[in-house]
């Protein structure tokens, strides 16, 4: 289980001026071989050494001797306290020993041992000092017991890893204000904590493996006793550059990102006692437990004080007063122990990672000091922590043990996955990749038909409606976010929203459940089941706390995601209502209930509906057809029509393919799943990665793409498209850009969104009457053509009355037969009353009453 | 018990054995596993295993070989355990031991035991919680019970006055012997008294159960017992903390059959005053989940399992190919006819109902499912229990099955879909979480009119998904985890369901007789019949299947020619004609499709469909 230098040392016992030898037992596990208790070895007193120990500039360096502190004249002097450190259990003893056989050198070295982290308990009043190595280099190597470590060795390594250390590819979170990537970097932040007194220096592990893989792995395998050593070192440098500072307590090292980043599931017995870095989300967060750390005791007979140190979750009373030797008269003093804040956080694995057909797993996480209350349930957090396990003890005083361990977290550093998002970034988690991964990705990404490809892969049952399974995928993977805050205009919206409309039975359900499963963030909905507080927001009170609570609804759950709206056409008004800022502003806003808010909703909308007359209607356009506000249509950036083709052809394609599934073997299902995950990374990586921008050929094209649909509608004086086209269309030319993980918008994508556009559109904005493509359907909710032909109805009844001489009043329904007589056309009662009031806003008429009609001259 | 009983009722002391041949650092586990894996191939000896599900669990000796069959319902974290530890004797002399397949760490008296010695080894095992199957049928539970070899009285047991479950305190007993003198007298009773009251509990008031996963606020005390978490009401039997070691593994809501060492130690249970000076704060209530008293839920050490195919127990785990599959079906569809009231259509499709199991995921899309409903069943038949008679007669076919009354009340309290208890950090079943192939029926007849609140819609949803695209989002508060089912489902209605099927068969019965026609149900259901039946639909059920080149083209050409008119079939239509065909022709017992099954199934299909327009012209 553990490398054999953990056990081959010989054991030199350390130091003890105490005369109750307290066996070290772990106090957490079977993995950190210790001195077995079954080989106790007599103490050695060596009180010669204790002025050496004080002499020790170890001694402002360990946390642990927070016992001795009160004592040790040193660690007081510069008015900076140590602070026990309870997230590594540095109570320990920890004992060194002495690698080499002779026996002579054993005596020498041995006040070295408890160097690392004199636990200070009671019983030890002086921490034992390491100084004895730095004054001879030329002895015995000296281990710390069970491990490999060296202390001194540890800490040159590490001061000169501080010292020389240079960054140059900080991550983002990482970065601070003033840093500069040409200096060593931990100085810098030595700097800091020296400018911001905030005693905690954060190391990256991946640095620390960059720069000494051996003190890494020591680090990795022993935190237990490389940490202490750590914050020795840190120590000791800061207060040699700082002399004069007095921070709150003594700097304290927390490692993060150590690499052995792990699934929770892959946690086995081989990382008890290892510094692990594993993520997942806090479900669950206890109270505060004020743990004692050090109990006060006074004797009631002759007011004696002594202090006991806490001991693997138990403090030991002292039986006997040392002072006047009375028995059992120890009372402990509440308010002069001293305490320390704990707190129990439950942490889940992450649904990503998780195998199908199981159930989550979790950890239990104990957060000290200042880490308590760093996360909140819900959070989705790196923790780095030191793994433990406990015997399950049934029953103090029963020998039979229940075989099982308790397993928990000792957390070190916590690293919120999601802070990013809180500076208003896209994209919650970072999704990192290994290079294989990404090497696969990008060469996919080469491949001169990679569109086809990944459009290929989106829903692989459903059979053709390539354009359909094209436009979904530029919508899957977004346009780039665009800030004009500056400006005054605010965030322009990349997300490209689609609707799907047709026949009953062309899987448009199928395509809309594919992407909500492909998708990591995504609502399913379906309108009929869903009110407009469901797709926002709405108020509960908290039936126990009598709080209001905003609960959000699948928009505002999608953000960043997808939101699949089935049966759009279902969905009564005030509902749909809502879609509309949604779908322009990206976001919601809230006013009731005493919570005015505004929620970010960047959702891109996947909507399906049927037609009104459930099957489509050749003779009608699309508002007719699905009776939708064309304010809500226009927020579509691409309308796709699925329609039976009625094409022999296709028949018979689409009956092999369905026949096919039908004795389709399983293994074949496998290798769709597998692309299924292929195509999630591959978004995953172009909408974190890639973030195109327009080409100067390509904006040129754009210009002249809009100038074109522009000159379609003014050939009859109309104008036909609308800024918010030419916003549609860069969007998904910069989708396209990011399908092939280009960072340039060029020409050919923008070709593509212009044909994809127009393909959409030829389908869903031609005019029935005229067959003409017309964007002015969508966006007025009227043809051109059927605008022109108001404008002449409203001229002929104009003549008509003036033709009547000089009448001042007519009656209505006189007039609407009259007219109804004179043209050649069909005239509905509208089509009139829309007359009507075109002739009233020229101020040629005014309607009075139901009936009269008044005329102005 | 001398002789061959030694492995199955001291299993332990073989694993001693086989542990002191090989030392600590030998092959011990393989020759364990193998050992045991030999032993227990033989089906002759398997079979005098009793069953923990059928036999009490005071008939039982503790650390004893038994089988056992039940569903995963949750799967706790797993659990790190000594493999090998010492026993340090009073003269400081140690041995290593055995900690394997044991729930307690033993050492004789004046020993202690060392944990971390150099040779200690640390394993992890995984921990199942198991409930017995959901919705097995009274016949299953019977063969098995007939089956169950009579136990020896457990000679160790000394009967001793009954004590409230969960209350073991563990004073006397466990300091002195290693083996547990403990007596679960009665506790079997006890168990199902209690799932009976809490069955009734909710059936009553499901209001009181919503609360928290917990069922009284009394969880505060650790000893309270925790509900056993069963998905259907009034389920009975014995759940069990099943514990695999090496790589087995199953996945949730999966049917497992395993043999293992019982472990009942009294001292498994959590006991008052035991949290020694580590506060536990929110671990309470989690304790009390995760080992309650093992009176209640035994522990298993599994030494050997697996997920069989099907649940019959007429049949052997590879069943053979039904030897008259026409006549069985003959038989079925006759039982089926008198059932439907003399409605042979409705009988067809119910055979294919029946028959019917998800085979293929094709990404979203499961492929084979059948859903089903029957409607028309007006309220004169209602008046004579149609709707329960007809369940209890498909309770009696299949081996798995379960009627759900969708009343108001039903459906607006929150036992469907099952949801995480993250307080006590478990999966709170629901009705929803049902292992494959079981048979749900739906009861809509119950519906009356009325308000469905928030947590009704969610459920009409929930069962919405689970007909149409087989799978249930179980609630995890802060996302939802997708589980993949395979339920064929009935629904019994008056008019139209209100959740959409893949097919409405439409009743239309030639009398109203419902007394007279299940008598002679019963009358044509004899011993040797229903055996037929229920082998028949088990392994109709796993039947191979595959459409030849011949019949592809032929399909796709009619297809193409339906296509050209104006009402032609649709792609959906396809869809169901093909599915429709799929289970005509196995249930025929034919391998392949051909010309003439493909004739019936539409024919089948274009009646119902006749059927459905000319009530709706009506």
């Amino acid at each position: 289980m553990s490398s054999p230098g953990r056990r081959s040392a010989r054991s030199t016992p350390s130091k003890r001026s105490d005369t109750s030898e307290l066996v070290p037992l772990p106090p957490s596990s079977p993995g950190s071989e210790l001195l077995p208790a079954t080989s106790p070895a007599p103490p050695r007193l060596n009180p010669a050494l204790s002025e050496v120990d004080l002499s020790s500039p170890l001694n402002y360096g360990t946390p642990s001797s927070v016992g001795s502190s009160l004592r040790t004249p040193r660690s007081g002097v510069r008015g900076t306290p140590i602070r026990h450190r309870s997230d590594i259990r540095s109570d320990r003893r920890i004992r060194q020993v002495n690698l080499s056989t002779d026996p002579a050198s054993e005596s020498a070295p041995d006040g070295a041992g408890g160097a690392g982290g004199g636990p200070g308990s009671s019983s030890a009043p002086v921490a034992p000092g390491g100084s004895a190595q730095t004054e001879a280099p030329q002895g015995p190597q000296l281990v710390i017991w069970g491990t490999d470590v060296v202390v001194a060795d540890c800490k040159d390594r590490f001061k000169a890893f501080v010292l020389r250390f240079i960054d140059t590819a900080a991550a983002e979170d990482e970065r601070f204000e003033g840093m500069n990537a040409e200096e060593p970097l931990y100085l810098q932040k030595l700097e800091e904590i020296h400018t911001l007194e905030e005693p905690f220096l954060n190391i990256n592990c991946s640095h620390l493996h960059q720069f000494d893989a051996d003190l890494y792995r020591q680090l990795v395998c022993y935190p237990q006793e490389v940490i202490p050593t750590f914050d020795m070192a840190i120590n000791e440098m800061f207060f040699e550059r700082y002399p004069d500072t007095i921070l709150e307590h003594q700097i304290q090292v927390r490692p993060f990102n150590a690499d052995k980043t792990k699934n929770m599931r892959a946690l086995n017995p081989e990382d008890i006692d290892q510094l692990i870095t594993i993520c997942g989300m806090v479900i669950r967060t206890s109270n505060i437990i004020p743990e004692m750390r050090e109990a006060f005791f006074r004797c009631h007979v002759c007011s004696f004080t002594t202090t006991v140190e806490i001991d693997r979750g138990r403090i030991a009373e002292p039986t006997v007063c040392t002072h006047c030797n009375t028995s059992h008269t120890f009372t402990l003093i509440h308010n002069r122990s001293q305490f320390s804040d704990k707190q129990m956080i439950k942490l889940q694995e992450s649904p990503d990672d998780m195998p199908p057909g199981q159930t989550p797993h979790t950890v239990l996480i104990y957060a000290h000091n200042d880490l308590v209350d760093g996360v909140q349930p819900g959070d989705r957090v790196t923790v780095t922590g030191i793994y433990r396990a406990v015997p399950l003890r049934l029953n103090p005083r029963m020998r039979n043990l229940k075989s099982v361990y308790k397993t928990h977290i000792d957390v070190v550093h916590f690293r919120k996955v999601d802070t990013k998002r809180l500076h208003g970034q896209e994209e919650g988690e970072t999704p990192r990749f290994p290079e294989e991964r990404v090497e696969l990705l990008k060469e996919l990404s080469r491949k001169p038909d990679v569109y086809e490809r990944l459009a290929r892969a989106i829903a692989p049952s459903i059979y053709e409606n390539e354009d359909v399974k094209k436009g979904i995928l530029l919508q899957l993977f977004g346009g780039t976010r665009k800030d004009f805050t500056n400006a005054g205009r605010g965030h322009f919206r990349s997300e490209v929203n689609i609707l799907l409309c047709g026949d009953p039975g062309t899987s448009k359900s199928q395509l809309l459940q594919y992407v909500y499963n492909l998708v990591p963030r995504s609502q399913y909905t379906s309108g009929k089941g869903s009110s407009a507080v469901g797709l926002t927001a709405y108020i509960t009170k908290d039936p126990e706390t009598r709080q209001m609570v905003l609960q959000t609804g699948a928009l505002v759950l999608a953000d960043n995601g997808v939101c699949c709206i089935d049966e759009f056409d279902k969905m009564n008004d005030s509902t749909r209502s809502v879609l509309h800022e949604v779908m322009e502003q990206q976001t919601l806003s809230i006013a009731k209930a005493g919570i005015i808010c505004q929620l970010n909703a960047r959702t891109s909308v996947l909507a399906a509906a049927n037609p009104v007359e459930s099957q489509w209607n050749k003779n009608k356009t699309i508002i007719e057809n699905i009776e939708l506000p064309h304010t809500l249509l226009s927020r579509f950036d691409l309308i796709f029509l699925i329609l039976d083709p009625q094409d022999e052809l296709y028949d018979r394609r689409l009956a092999r393919h369905l026949v096919s599934l039908y004795y389709r073997s399983e293994s074949m299902a496998e290798e769709e799943t597998l692309d299924m995950g292929i195509l999630r990374d591959y978004l995953a990586y172009a909408r974190e990665y890639v973030h195109p921008k327009l080409s100067e050929d390509a904006s040129q094209r754009l210009i002249s793409a809009y100038v074109d649909m522009r000159k379609v509608g003014s050939g009859r004086g109309q104008v036909t498209a609308y800024p918010r086209q030419l916003e549609s269309l860069i969007r998904l030319a910069e989708a396209h850009a990011k399908v092939r993980l280009s960072h340039m918008v060029e020409v050919a994508d923008v070709e593509e969104a212009w044909r994809l556009h127009r393909e959409a559109l030829k389908q869903s904005a031609t005019d029935p009457m005229s067959g003409k493509i017309d964007v002015s359907i969508l966006t007025t909710g009227l043809s051109s053509a059927a605008r022109k032909r108001r404008v002449e109805l409203a001229q002929s009844l104009r003549k008509l009355v003036q033709a009547k001489g000089r009448v001042v009043t007519l009656n209505f329904q006189k007039l609407f037969q009259e007219l109804k007589e004179s043209s050649d056309l069909m005239i509905t009662r509208e089509m009139f009353e829309d007359a009507l009031r075109d002739l009233q806003d020229d101020e040629f008429l005014t309607v009075t009453g139901k009936s009269t009609i008044r005329v102005i001259h | 018990m001398p002789g061959i009983d030694d492995w199955a009722f001291t299993p332990h002391r073989m694993i001693d054995r086989i542990f002191e041949e090989c030392g600590p650092d030998g092959p011990w586990r393989d020759n364990v596993k193998e050992y045991f894996e030999q032993e227990l191939s033989q089906q002759t000896t398997l079979k005098k295993l009793p069953w923990l599900n059928e036999t009490p669990l005071h008939q039982l000796r503790p650390n004893q070989l038994v089988r056992y069959r039940g569903m995963v319902q949750d799967m706790f974290n797993n659990e790190f355990y000594p493999d090998v530890y010492q026993v340090r004797d009073s003269s400081g002399k140690t041995r290593l031991q055995a900690g394997r397949y044991r729930d307690i760490t033993e050492c004789g008296v004046g020993e202690s035991i060392v944990l971390d010695g150099k040779e200690c080894v640390t394993e992890e095992r995984l921990i199942y919680y198991c409930v017995p199957i959901p919705g097995e049928s009274d016949w299953v539970k019977q063969i098995y019970q007939e089956r169950n070899p009579t136990q020896p009285e457990a000679s160790t047991s000394t009967p001793r006055p009954k004590r409230p479950a969960g209350e073991e305190s563990d004073s006397g007993e466990g300091a002195a012997t290693i083996e547990p003198m403990e007596c679960m007298d009665d506790n079997a009773s006890s168990s199902t008294n209690n799932t009976n009251k809490r069955t009734k509990v909710e059936s009553e008031s499901p209001a009181v159960t919503t609360q928290s996963g917990e069922p009284t606020p009394a969880t505060t005390t650790p000893t309270s017992t925790p509900t056993l978490n069963f998905p259907l009401p009034g389920m009975t039997g014995t759940p069990c903390l099943v514990k695999m070691y090496g790589n087995q593994s199953f996945s949730l809501n999966k049917v497992v059959e395993m043999v293992g060492i019982l472990s009942v130690d009294p001292a498994l249970a959590p006991t008052p005053g035991q949290n020694d000076s580590q506060p536990r704060g929110m671990e309470v209530e989690e304790e009390a989940v995760h080992s309650p008293p093992p009176s209640l839920v035994p522990r298993l050490h599994v030494l050997s399992s697996h997920s069989p195919p099907h649940t019959n127990p007429l049949l052997p785990d590879v069943p053979p190919e039904p030897c008259q599959p026409r006549e069985s079906r003959e038989t079925l569809r006759r039982v089926l006819n008198e059932a439907c009231l003399g409605d042979d259509l409705a009988a067809e499709f119910l055979i294919c109902n029946l028959i019917s199991s998800v085979y293929s995921w094709k990404d979203v899309v499961p492929l084979g499912k059948f859903s089903m409903n029957l409607s028309g069943i007006r309220q004169s038949l209602l008046d004579q229990e149609y709707t329960n008679r007809l369940y209890s007669l498909l309770s009696r076919l299949v081996t798995l099955s379960h009627c759900f009354p969708m009343t108001l009340s039903t459906m607006n309290s929150n036992t469907i879909i099952p949801r995480k208890d993250y307080d006590a950090n478990r999966l709170v079943t629901g009705i929803l979480q049902l292992p494959e192939h079981l048979h749900l029926v739906l009861d809509e007849t119950r519906l009356t009119a009325g308000q469905l609140d928030a947590q009704g819609v969610h459920n009409v949803t929930a069962l919405g998904n689970l007909i149409n695209w087989q799978k249930v989002d179980y609630d995890f508060r802060f996302y939802k985890l997708e589980q993949h089912a395979n339920v064929p489902v009935l629904i019994l209605s008056e008019g139209r369901s209100m959740i959409t099927c893949d097919l409405e068969v439409k009743l239309e019965p030639q009398h109203t007789d419902v007394t007279g026609a299940f008598n002679r149900v019963e009358a044509l259901l004899t011993p040797e019949t229903l055996t037929d039946i229920r082998t028949y639909i088990t392994t109709t059920r796993l039947h191979e299947y595959s459409i030849s080149q011949a019949m592809q083209k032929m399909v796709q050409d009619e297809f193409v020619e339906s296509r050209k008119t104006d009402d032609g079939i649709s792609a959906d239509d396809l869809h169901r004609f093909l599915v429709l065909a799929k289970y005509v022709a196995v249930s025929c017992g034919e391998l392949t499709l051909n010309a003439d099954l493909w004739r019936s199934a539409k024919i089948l299909e274009q009646t119902r469909k006749a059927r459905l327009n000319h009530s709706d012209n009506q």
